[in-house]
C-alpha cells in the first residue's frame, strides 16, 4: 500500500538531487573560471553555494520530520540515515568548488598563469566522478557506486603528480610561484570532491544493499 | 504543571495557514455529577483539517468530544460551563436542535457498530429517518457515500448482504460511509482503529488523510504514532486539562511544555 506520506520521500531524494545538481554546476563553473581566469564568473559561483546551504538545512528538516511523525521502517529508515550523510557531502561539494572560484580569483589577481599543472585533467575526472555519484543515486544503481569508490584514486593520483610537479625535485623551487600554491589548493580542493562523491556512493550502496561499505581496504 | 490553560493560542503555521477557525471551545469545563471531567478547555479547530486529542486514558479526551454533537447531553447529572461554537454559533443556543447539531457532526466509534441489516440499509439508515423514500436518491447516497469511505469497489456486488459479514476494517468503513450519508460538517472519530490490524488502519488513516478535504475531523487516538501521522495538530490532555495545543509537527518535534515531552517520548509516569 502506497501511503500518502511517501511522497515526503520523493520530496526528499528531489531535494538532494537538486543540491548534487547544483554542487556539479558550481564545481563545472568554478574550474573554468580558474582555466578562463574569469572573474565574474568565479563570483557567480560563490554565491550559489547559500542556496546549497538552505537545501541542506531543509533536507535536514525533513528528514527529522519523517522520522517523528511517520514511523518509518525497514530501506525508508536507511534512506533517511543515509540521506542526512548525502545533504551534508553535498553541502562539502559546493564549498569545496566554492573554495576553487575564491583560488582562480586570487590567481586571476596576479596575472593569467600558462601552466595549470594537472589541475585541468583532475577537474575533468572530479565532476565524471561526481556523475556518476549521482547517477548512482538517482538511478539506484549499485554499480555506478561501486565504481566511484574505484574511480576516486584516479583524483588522488593526479592531486599527488600535480604536489611532486612543484615540490617533488629536490632543492629546485624556484619555478615555483605564489599562483602555483593556489593550483595546489585547487587540487586538493578537487581531491576532497572526490572523497565526498565517494562518501555518497557509499551511502548510496548502504541504501541499496544495507552494506556498509566505510573504511573497507 | 500548566498553568490553568486558559487560553493556548496556536500561532497560525504553514498546514493551517489562512484557514477559519470551525470550531471554537472556550473556557469549556464539564462535570459528570460532582466530579470533574475537563476543566477551562479553549481551542480551536481550523475547517477542513485533522485535530488529534491524545493523552492517557481518563483524561477527558471522549469527554471533549462528545460534547462537540453533545452526546453527553444524555448522562444523568451532566453540567458544563463556557461554550462551543461551531461555524460561529454556540451549539447552546436554543434555537439550535440537537437532532440538527448530530446531522452536522457525525461521530464514528471505536468500536465499529453496524445495525444488523444489510450493507445498503446501514448507509441510507439515517436518511430513511429524515424522511426520504426516493429510491435513486438513497441508491446515489449509498454509492457516493460507499465511493468516499473507500468501501464501494469492496461491497458494490454485495449491497444487500449482511453488514455483519464484513471484516473489522470494512466494518468501520462502513460506519464512516454511514456518517458521511448524512452531509456532515464534521466528523468525530474516538479510537477509530483501536480495533483494527495495521492494514486496515493504514487504510483508515490513508481515508482520513482524503476526507479532510471537505470534512473537518477530530480523532481521539491512543496511539501518538497514529496522531502523528494522519493529524494537523494535536492536543494533548492530562487530567481534565489541556496542557498543549499546536501544530501536530511542533508537539511530536519539539513541545513547549515538559509534560508533553514526557507523554510523546514514552517518560510518562
Ligand atoms: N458517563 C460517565 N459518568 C461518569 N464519569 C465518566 C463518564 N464518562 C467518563 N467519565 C469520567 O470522566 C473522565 C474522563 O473520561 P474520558 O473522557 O472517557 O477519558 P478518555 O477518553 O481520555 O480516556 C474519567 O475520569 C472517567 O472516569
Ligand atoms: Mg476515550
Amino acid at each position: 500500500m502506497q501511503r500518502y506520506f511517501h511522497d515526503e520521500l520523493r520530496q526528499l531524494r528531489d531535494d538532494l538531487i537538486l543540491m548534487g545538481e547544483r554542487s556539479l554546476d558550481m564545481t563545472r563553473l568554478a574550474l573554468r573560471a580558474v582555466e578562463q581566469g574569469d572573474d565574474a564568473l568565479a563570483l557567480q559561483v560563490r554565491g550559489m553555494d547559500d542556496r546549497v546551504d538552505e537545501l541542506e538545512k531543509r533536507v535536514d528538516r525533513e528528514i527529522m520530520r519523517y522520522l517523528t511523525l511517520f514511523g518509518p521502517m525497514g530501506s525508508d529508515v536507511r534512506l533517511l540515515l543515509a540521506a542526512r550523510d548525502i545533504g551534508h557531502d553535498l553541502e562539502r561539494i559546493a564549498d569545496e568548488a566554492s573554495v576553487i572560484a575564491k583560488r582562480a580569483m586570487v590567481i586571476s589577481e596576479r596575472g593569467p598563469l600558462k601552466d595549470l599543472l594537472h589541475v585541468p585533467q583532475e577537474g575533468i575526472i572530479a565532476c565524471e566522478v561526481l556523475r556518476l555519484a549521482l547517477d548512482g543515486f538517482i538511478e539506484g544503481d549499485i554499480n555506478k557506486a561501486r565504481l566511484v569508490l574505484e574511480r576516486d584514486a584516479e583524483i588522488d593520483a593526479l592531486n599527488r603528480k600535480n604536489y611532486e610537479s612543484l615540490f617533488g625535485s629536490v632543492g629546485d623551487t624556484t619555478k615555483v610561484s605564489a599562483s602555483h600554491v593556489e593550483l595546489i589548493f585547487i587540487s586538493k580542493a578537487l581531491e576532497r570532491i572526490g572523497d565526498h562523491s565517494k562518501n555518497v556512493s557509499e551511502q548510496v550502496i548502504f541504501i541499496l544493499s544495507g552494506e556498509d561499505v566505510r573504511h573497507a581496504r | 504543571m500548566n498553568p490553568s490553560a486558559s487560553r493556548i493560542k496556536v500561532q497560525p503555521a504553514t498546514e493551517s495557514e489562512g484557514r477559519k477557525d470551525y470550531i471554537r471551545i472556550q473556557d469549556f469545563g464539564f462535570w459528570y455529577g460532582a466530579k470533574k471531567a475537563l476543566d477551562a478547555i479553549s481551542l480551536d479547530v481550523p475547517e477542513q483539517r485533522v485535530v488529534a486529542f491524545i493523552g492517557p486514558s481518563g483524561c477527558g479526551k471522549s469527554t471533549l468530544l462528545r460534547n462537540l454533537n453533545r452526546m453527553n447531553d444524555l448522562v444523568d447529572g451532566i453540567r458544563h460551563e463556557g461554550d462551543i461554537q461551531i461555524a460561529g454559533r454556540s451549539i447552546y443556543d436554543p434555537g439550535i436542535e440537537v437532532i440538527s447539531l448530530r446531522r452536522r457532526v457525525g461521530m464514528v466509534f471505536q468500536k465499529s457498530n453496524p445495525f444488523p441489516k444489510s450493507i445498503y440499509d446501514n448507509v441510507v439508515y439515517a436518511l430513511r429517518i429524515m424522511g426520504v423514500t426516493d429510491r435513486a436518491i438513497l441508491d446515489e447516497a449509498c454509492e457516493t457515500s460507499l465511493r468516499k469511505a473507500a468501501l464501494w469497489d469492496e461491497v458494490k456486488d454485495r449491497l444487500n448482504d449482511s453488514a455483519l459479514g464484513l471484516s473489522g476494517g470494512q466494518m468501520q468503513r462502513l460506519c464512516i460511509a454511514r456518517a458521511i450519508a448524512n452531509r456532515p460538517e464534521i466528523l468525530l472519530m474516538d479510537e477509530p482503529c483501536s480495533a483494527l490490524d495495521p492494514i486496515a488502519t493504514g487504510k483508515i488513516e490513508e481515508l482520513i488523510h482524503e476526507l479532510k478535504a471537505q470534512f473537518t475531523i477530530v480523532i481521539v487516538t491512543h496511539s501518538m504514532q497514529q496522531a502523528a501521522r494522519v493529524s494537523d495538530r494535536t492536543a494533548f490532555f492530562y487530567l481534565g486539562k489541556l496542557i498543549e495545543y499546536d501544530t501536530t509537527e511542533k508537539i511530536f518535534m519539539n513541545p513547549t511544555q515538559a509534560q508533553t515531552e514526557a507523554y510523546i517520548s514514552g517518560r510518562f509516569g
